[in-house]
């Protein structure tokens, strides 16, 4: 779900169709309703549908930063600059991409509502910054409790964490804002944006900035999800460690154009590399891990598609070195093939989009 | 001219004239030049002058010319007096000149050091002040999660005291239970050697009473044979009457005394049975019960102190949500007034949103079939 790091020769400003997106369809306009919510580590999106038949996304980053308190005489200014901020408890926190690259420009680094895929519980204002993004990119319900769909991360193999608190949070925001909230897995939204093809029979794979959800699905019913507990930000955070940069340089170096996995160019791109390859190879083991113990494991009679999507998994290379990695590995079904979704970043808010849609 | 007037002469040009390289003369533009010495400068002068004088004076007798030329030696001297300290004071003016040119130059160093000093220590001034505001955060931080830590640490402290003291109570209760116990099983083991000796003694009388049943009914064969022989003497039959009336008084004694306290000890172990079933029973179920109480007042300290999160879904919007955001008064925010920026995925979802419902309309078929096919 979150795409940390991702948008490897992402250009916003040129995939950009459309700045005013008409949010009321309750206007007899023949829209359909009901919305699509990815609450990822590192990055949140909505979808909602609009005319053309595509789906019209939003992007923030799931970050803030606050900013010395003098500030507060500029807020005019801010709001001129198109800088969202906050003003709480006498502090001002500067909210997404301004705050993204605000740190990057100083040197500093920013804070997270959310750790490892779910709510940071060291992070004091990480419910209410939440809120406010969410609210930015939700807007107003289009229609009376408006249903939305929002992901959730499966239990992890690794890591003891528990989803009830996470997913308790979000819906009662959501319900705060006027919607009727329903989970559902980030793995299996994937499932539901990419597999159609395989009448939704496969295996799908988001690789996030906090974790990497697996989803196992037979028919479009999931029959085995779980979650690995590393993603893009543990790249960050060793890359950074090594290079004695701050993870927003390194989480900004990932998402520069002509990163290689198999053609590092600098020595900063080779401890990326070196990382990458590090956790596709620990994704991979402990996902052979899971499938070994387990009974619920469905049998296929042919073999299955794997997809990838994800902010992480949009470096190049990523698919190659994710296929070398997992021939490495005995797994009990056959594989077809794997592939990147077509759109990684917004892979798991369109699926959410569409388990809206059959509301 | 005499020597001496040549030599002013010199020394007079010298002062008024500048030397220059050929390259300073070749920068400004001058490219051909007339070169004259110093003894053919004087030796014309000289000649001019002497000419001029002789045309000039003519006329003029030679003492008066003599005055003449001793007048201008005179003017010549002022003027060459004049003209050496003028060229004294203009070298040491050149000196002083040179010198604060060079405490110009040496001043404009130091500057230029103090400029870059000044400019390197800004840059040090920004940067620590950077790291200082950094390092508040930081500090702030760890102030925040080291007093959580306290707090947890005397909550946890706390907790721990509590169980302990109920331990420490719990440990009490048990132990004087232990000893009303050890106080019963006493009291049983008493009650039972009691009974054993009663019983022991009940069976002696009865073993007594067997006996004098046994000579008794010899006694009675004894007076039988001697009524059937009547050949017995009447005192023998009367001693013999007298030990039956005898024995039969003693074994009525006995039956007496043996009727009189069967029931007794009838009751008695009764009593004592009853006593020690009671006892027990009540004795177990008050320890029962108390031991109960207090393992559960325990494990209900042990998991109020190590709780974990139940189980259950919980709408979390009634019971906190709402809670969190009671502050939404004091926050503001310009989100209002700024637009965000979407774009429109080039993947479209009709197409798999299509499949999906086919999906499930079949697998509703299906099931409906299942059903119908069950009925039937």
């Amino acid at each position: 779900m979150s795409r940390n790091s991702g948008r490897v020769g992402y250009d916003a400003d040129k995939e950009i169709d459309a700045i005013v997106v008409p949010e009321g369809n309750g206007d007899g306009s023949g829209v359909m309703t009901g919305k699509g919510l990815d609450v990822g580590t590192a990055n949140l999106l909505s979808a909602v549908h609009n005319h053309s038949g595509n789906p019209t996304v939003k992007r923030e980053r799931n970050m803030f930063l606050e900013i010395p308190s003098e500030f507060q005489k500029n807020k005019k200014m801010l709001t001129q600059l198109n800088v969202p901020y906050v003003s709480y408890r006498e502090r001002l926190f500067v909210l997404g991409d301004a705050a993204f690259n605000l740190a990057n420009m100083f040197g500093k680094d920013v804070r997270r509502p959310m750790s490892d895929g779910f709510l940071h519980p060291q992070e004091k204002e990480a419910i209410p910054m939440l809120r406010f993004i969410v609210e930015r990119l939700l807007g107003q319900p289009a229609a009376k409790d408006e249903p939305v769909f929002f992901c959730v991360p499966a239990a992890s193999i690794d890591v003891q964490n528990d989803i009830i608190y996470h997913q308790g949070v979000i819906e009662g925001l959501l319900k705060k804002l006027g919607y009727t909230p329903h989970a559902i897995n980030e793995g299996h939204a994937v499932v539901y944006s990419e597999l159609a093809e395989e009448d939704f029979t496969g295996i799908g794979i988001s690789c996030g900035g906090g974790m990497f959800n697996v989803c196992v699905s037979y028919k479009s019913i999931p029959a085995v999800t779980f979650s690995v507990c590393r993603g893009g930000d543990w790249i960050d955070q060793h890359v950074a460690k090594v290079m004695g940069v701050p993870p927003t340089r390194v989480t900004d170096m990932k998402e520069a154009p002509g990163l290689d996995l198999n053609q590092p160019r600098s020595r900063e791109e080779e401890a990326i590399v070196l990382y990458y390859r590090n956790l596709i190879e620990y994704v991979l083991k402990n996902l052979a891990h899971r499938f070994a113990m387990a009974q619920d494991v469905p049998r296929f009679s042919d073999p299955v598609q794997i997809v990838v999507a994800g902010g992480s998994s949009m470096v190049g290379g990523f698919v190659d070195v994710f296929a070398e990695e997992m021939s490495k590995v005995e797994l009990p079904l056959q594989v077809a093939g794997v592939r990147l979704a077509e759109e990684p970043l917004t892979s798991v808010v369109r699926g959410c989009l569409i388990a809206a849609s059959m509301e | 001219m005499k020597d001496e007037d040549r030599q002013r002469v010199a020394s007079v040009i010298a002062a008024n004239s500048q030397p220059v390289t050929l390259n300073d003369l070749a920068q400004r533009g001058d490219r051909k030049f007339r070169v004259i010495s110093m003894n053919d400068t004087l030796e014309l002068i000289e000649a001019v002058v002497d000419d001029v004088i002789n045309k000039g004076t003519a006329d003029v007798s030679q003492e008066k010319r003599q005055q003449f030329i001793d007048e201008a030696n005179t003017q010549f001297q002022q003027v060459a007096k004049i003209q050496a300290k003028s060229q004294e004071t203009i070298s040491q003016q050149q000196e002083v000149i040179t010198a604060q040119q060079a405490q110009i130059e040496r001043l404009e160093e130091e500057k230029h050091d103090l400029k870059n000093k000044y400019e390197a220590q800004r840059g040090e001034a920004a940067e620590f002040e950077q790291a200082n505001y950094q390092h508040t955060q930081s500090l702030d931080r760890a102030r925040e999660e080291l007093a959580q830590a306290r707090q947890r640490e005397q909550e946890a402290a706390a907790n721990v005291e509590q169980i302990s003291r109920r331990l420490a109570n719990a440990r009490e209760t048990i132990l004087n239970y232990d000893r009303e116990i050890d106080r019963l099983v006493a009291q049983i083991k008493d009650d039972a050697t009691l009974i054993e000796k009663l019983r022991v003694q009940l069976h002696e009388r009865e073993h007594e009473i067997g006996r004098v049943k046994g000579l008794m009914e010899a006694l009675h064969q004894e007076v039988t044979a001697a009524r059937a022989k009547s050949a017995i003497e009447p005192e023998s039959i009367h001693e013999l009457r007298g030990e039956l009336v005898e024995m039969k008084a003693f074994l009525k004694s006995l039956e007496k005394q043996n009727g009189h306290e069967a029931p007794a000890i009838e009751a008695l172990l009764q009593r004592i049975a009853q006593k020690e079933a009671d006892t027990k029973s009540d004795a177990e179920d008050r320890f029962n019960s108390k031991l109960s109480d207090t393992l559960d007042k325990i494990g209900h300290a042990i998991n109020a102190a190590t709780a974990k999160p139940v189980d259950s879904h919980v709408d979390a919007a009634s019971v906190y949500i709402s809670k969190l955001f009671d502050e939404e008064g004091v926050m503001e925010s310009n989100l209002s007034n700024l637009d965000i920026q979407a774009t429109t995925a080039k993947q479209s979802i009709s197409s798999s949103l299509e499949r999906l419902k086919t999906l499930r309309s079949k697998a509703s078929k299906a099931v409906e079939g299942d059903g119908d096919t069950e009925k039937k």
